[in-house]
């Protein structure tokens, strides 16, 4: 009798038209939490030419893998090639026992490592800013929508008005980034957000090939422009340098007007956090910085900014 | 209550003014909030008289019903000075659910989890759509379970306080599989059974063996005593529960304290005596896992027979390799090496 993981992997080869690929190892790894944790089954490329890693909704009732092929997908066609080398390739989108999930290759992780010795991670920042901004001017859209914007928001926020645990002053700071964005929403341009852009999520390949960006599951098309840049920042620790700087020549690119960007993470973060429900009720929201528009960087500082209690 | 029936003489049992009788050996039981005990409850009070945790479980239960399972848990255990916030995320931690995904079990099985505690894989296999039945020996940690699925949409999970004499209310061949995560090492604690350690958790993997249909699965996680861990002074779950002496046999380390510290009953192995238990009980192994990195937080399941050197040195590997020297052994040694000297093992059993 075989498991679910091994029954998975047997559709998965079928589909492919893998005969071989019910006798190869692999392994599991378990999801995070909330209502949108996949599960990852990994095929290393041992004995086959290439390997593949399945992403496997963790419920029945888990909506993120088809909102993730859909993205992925859409983002292939419309990234010109280089760009969308970075997006990795649905091979099969399938179904078991009510489970869904998606098979893409495998990616050699231990070029991470080697080039995380070779790269700077400044050199790190400086990928993530010029992918972000060809991946901005791709999918730019003029301008967001109130309707739009109450339609992916209104419902967080007042849920976030209304626990108790949040503090008066982070209520208070969600409401005014939320009305600063929304009287100014035509002149705010939408693009594609990744939405969970931090360094675990890239992987390096050598110089030619950049990298490979995974996890779209959080991603939005329309999405906020320039919060996948913060975010990628604030978690790439000890990055040296001022990243303000980026943060500019990436507004100037895509016709943002920087002010805005303060703003724009306040609403991101607050929505990331309501999202993941458990995390919500243990960790404390985090705030915009200034340190961003400083340059001010340094590693203490930033995960002071990331994880202090704001209670 | 049709499911259950007398853990002595496995017939039906009937429903008479809340209690479960046997008609066939004349024993009855009690029923507290729908729930059957089987268990010897004078003695549990004894043994939780001291414990905190013990004690906090009825306000648990309490908070629970009215406000909500999160919410109770924030309110009651969070704030426990022994447990705390570890045991908080040690319970809403979903990943262990994840388990279900390296067994067979789908949507209409039978699945016990025997050892529910606080119902953090009872969840996920009443999610999965199948007919959760769950046992604990602490009435009110069943209670919570029951509750929690309910509130989390799955309803019309099963459940009975029972276990502590290494006896289920089953009958035979009723179920099509059997989880039991983190379990089995301390069955040896249970003071209602006579035997020893290894007696007790031989009895409860027959009496696991006895519940399930041929072809059914039971799928243990437990904690492997020759671990990298245990090898460098971390004390493990075994005999004494002593830093290095907790590594040998129980005689041995009775021996060595001159009996001055008392043996905890718990019982760990290694991979070999493992499946030589698993043997003696009758079940045939289609699969061994290693969880890294531990089962109490699974991030990957690593089938023993795969060939995946990345996989045993992933970066979650630095969530239990807390000291530089075990950080710079998981680096340096062989996988081979590394996959016997693992923390926790998870088997998948088949009773043929």
């Amino acid at each position: 009798m075989s498991s679910v993981c091994q029954r998975i992997i047997d559709d998965f080869g079928s589909a492919l038209g893998l005969s071989g690929l019910s006798r190869v190892p692999w392994y599991l790894i378990a999801g995070k939490a909330g209502p949108n944790a996949v599960l990852k089954i990994v095929i290393p490329p041992a004995r086959l030419a290439r390997g593949y890693v399945l992403t496997v909704a963790r419920h029945a009732s888990t909506p993120v893998i088809k909102h993730e092929v859909s993205v992925v997908n859409r983002l292939r066609q419309a990234l010109p090639p280089h760009v969308s080398e970075s997006v990795p390739k649905v091979l099969v989108h399938g179904q078991f026992d009510g489970l869904e999930y998606f098979g893409i290759p495998f990616y050699e992780s231990r070029g991470n490592r080697r080039i995380a010795r070779r790269l700077a991670r400044k050199r790190r920042l400086a990928w993530v800013e010029q992918w972000l901004t060809e991946l901005g001017a791709a999918t730019r859209h003029c301008g967001l929508t109130q309707e739009w914007l109450e339609a992916e928001y209104a419902k967080t926020i007042s849920r976030i008005q209304a626990d108790p645990r949040v503090a008066c002053d982070v209520k208070r700071q969600v409401q005014e980034s939320f009305e600063t964005i929304c009287n100014s929403a035509e002149q705010i341009p939408s693009v594609c957000c990744h939405g969970d852009l931090w360094p675990g999520n890239i992987l390096w390949q050598h110089a030619s090939t950049g990298a490979v960006v995974l996890d779209w599951g959080a991603a939005r098309w329309p999405g906020l422009p320039c919060v996948d840049l913060c975010r990628f920042a604030l978690s790439n620790f000890g990055s040296n340098g001022p990243i303000g700087d980026a943060i500019r020549r990436y507004c100037r690119a895509i016709g943002l007007d920087p002010a805005y960007v303060p703003a724009l993470y306040d609403l991101y973060n607050v929505f990331v956090k309501a999202e993941l429900d458990v995390a919500y009720a243990t960790q404390p929201l985090a705030r915009w910085d200034p340190f961003l528009e400083d340059g001010d960087a340094s590693p203490s500082h930033k995960l002071s900014c990331m994880l202090a209690p704001i209670k | 209550m049709g499911w259950l029936c007398c853990p002595d003489c496995h017939q039906p049992l009937s429903e008479r003014s809340a209690q479960v009788c046997c008609s066939d050996c004349g024993q009855s039981w009690r029923v507290r909030h729908g729930i059957a005990d089987f268990t010897d409850s004078a003695r549990r009070a004894e043994d939780e008289e001291f414990g905190t945790y013990a004690r906090a479980l009825p306000e648990l239960v309490r908070i629970a019903r009215h406000d909500g399972w999160l919410e109770a848990l924030e309110k009651v255990i969070c704030p426990l000075p022994e447990v705390g916030p570890g045991m908080f995320s040690y319970v809403t931690d979903e990943s262990k659910g994840d388990l279900i995904h390296v067994t067979n079990i789908g949507r209409g099985h039978k699945v016990l989890d025997l050892g529910c505690g606080l119902g953090a894989v009872s969840v996920a296999i009443a999610q999965r759509g199948a007919d959760c039945h769950v046992v604990d020996v602490s009435h009110e940690q069943t209670i919570f379970t029951a509750i929690r699925c309910r509130q989390l949409g799955c309803a019309g999970v099963k459940a009975a306080c029972a276990g502590d004499d290494m006896k289920l209310p089953l009958a035979d061949g009723y179920l099509d599989a059997i989880v039991m995560n983190g379990v089995l090492e301390w069955l040896g604690c249970a003071e209602r059974y006579r035997g020893s350690p290894e007696d007790s958790q031989l009895a409860m993997l027959r009496e696991a063996h006895r519940v399930l249909r041929p072809g059914g699965e039971l799928y243990v996680a437990s904690k492997n005593l020759y671990s990298l861990l245990h090898f460098l002074g971390t004390a493990p779950d075994h005999g004494t529960r002593l830093p290095w002496i907790g590594i040998l046999p129980p005689q041995l380390q009775r021996l060595l304290t001159v009996g001055r510290v008392p043996d905890s009953g718990a019982r760990i192995y290694g991979l070999r005596a493992y499946r030589r238990l698993f043997r003696t009980a009758g079940f045939v192994e289609i699969a061994a896992y290693a969880l890294m990195p531990e089962f109490r937080h699974p991030k990957r399941f690593i089938p023993l027979s795969a060939p995946a050197p990345v996989a045993f040195r992933g970066p979650d590997s630095s969530d239990i390799y807390n000291r530089r020297l075990e950080r710079l052994l998981a680096r340096l040694l062989p996988c081979e090496v590394l996959r016997r000297l693992v923390y926790c093992y998870g088997f998948l059993l088949e009773k043929k």
